[in-house]
């Protein structure tokens, strides 16, 4: 099963006690009609249950334990955390978003494919947490950007400070963007929990909060390291 | 006039407005301040007739067809079941007056295989999602 593990995962491996038990075991699946499958989840009485593209995942969410038959791919894991992490995850949510940290500062980087959330990751290496789903999460009183195990990460946790609606633009230009407004655009790029409307309630009301509390700002860009000065803060704009 | 709201619908109050996500349909949908009053009645069970009178001071008839025309709109996207609605003819352009409940906004939020996430591709945008295959 060495194969099942994506090569991202290793670097968020860590020395504290395991919080979760998982027992993986093997699944033969024709990958070509798994991956047409569309998941079905259920979320019950504190269990979760994720049947489909090859994957059977059962975990109690109260004891912490899963049981998972996957086929040798590395993205199986992936499939079950996309959907478990929206489930299991109280205080926070899952962006499709880069996310990019300076200092005490993360900034949480949103767009659909070819908005540019890679394009940022590569500009400024040094910064970037990972490229493809990061989590916002509500913890001590503040929101953080927590880097998760998809494609191209980093571990790492930052007080989040401004989150940006990505797209390609002529100059640097960053624009508040107001609550409401933040919702609507947002919404698209959450991981919304399935299967659970309990889940579904409070992924609301954090993005509700969640807007209200940190800045959200739409950020035009070129393919330009200095777009770090307006990713920062430092201005609100940069000309071409 | 009466109406039930559809199961698993959850809905936050936000700056006047009010948000409204129904996962089983992908849908998000925000409705203007009078909405949001009809909606909350609605959960209550309150009485919806007596409520779509509150919405124009001088005439409560107005009032009623204006929210049997914004309840049709909410049973349109399957937030609703609505029943009684005598003047629901009219589902076209809604009115504009500030005291008109009405849908401001709609967005289709994204199911995992449409999701952009999982392949770097929508339906829309060609290919279905190679998520196996891209190693």
């Amino acid at each position: 099963m060495r194969g099942a593990i994506p090569a991202s995962f290793p670097a968020f491996a860590t020395e504290r006690s395991p919080r979760w038990r998982v027992d993986i075991g093997g699944a033969k699946v024709d990958l070509d009609a798994a991956a047409l499958e569309a998941p079905v989840v259920q979320v019950a009485g504190g269990s979760f249950r994720l049947v489909g593209m090859g994957v059977t995942a059962e975990v109690n969410l109260g004891e912490r334990r899963a049981h998972l038959a996957i086929p040798p791919s590395p993205h199986a894991l992936a499939v079950v955390l996309r959907h478990l992490l929206p489930v299991a995850v109280e205080d926070g949510l899952v962006f499709h978003a880069a996310l990019l940290a300076g200092g005490d500062r993360a900034w949480l980087c949103c767009g659909p494919s070819g908005a540019g959330k890679s394009t940022l990751a590569r500009l400024l290496p040094a910064h970037a947490r990972c490229d493809e789903m990061a989590a916002a999460r509500f913890v001590g009183g503040e929101w953080h950007g927590e880097a998760l195990p998809f494609w191209r990460s980093r571990p790492g946790r930052v007080p989040l400070h401004a989150v940006y609606l990505l797209r390609h633009g002529e100059c640097h230009r960053r624009r508040r963007v107001d609550p409401r407004l933040a919702l609507r655009q947002l919404s698209e790029h959450v991981l919304w929990p399935t299967g659970s409307p309990a889940a579904t309630d409070r992924a609301l009301g954090l993005l509700c909060d969640m807007v209200e509390q940190v800045p959200v700002f739409d950020l035009e860009f070129l393919p330009r390291p200095d777009v770090l000065e307006v990713l920062a803060g430092n201005t609100d704009e940069a000309a071409a | 006039m009466k109406a039930k709201p559809a199961t698993q619908v959850a809905w936050r109050e936000i700056d006047g407005e009010t948000v409204l996500v129904d996962l089983a349909r992908n849908l998000m949908v925000a409705v203007n301040r009078p909405g949001g009053l009809l909606w909350r009645a609605i959960q209550e069970g309150a009485d919806l007739d007596a409520v779509a009178g509150t919405l124009t001071a001088d005439a409560p008839a107005e009032g009623r067809r204006l929210a049997g025309s914004f309840l049709a709109q909410l049973e349109g996207c399957g937030l609703v079941e609505a029943e009684g609605l005598a003047e629901r003819a009219d589902t076209g352009p809604a009115d504009t007056a500030e005291h008109a409940p009405r849908v401001l906004w709609r967005e289709d939020l994204s199911s995992f295989v449409q999701q952009a996430a999982s392949c770097g591709r929508r339906p829309s945008q060609g290919g279905q999602c190679q998520i196996f295959k891209r190693f």
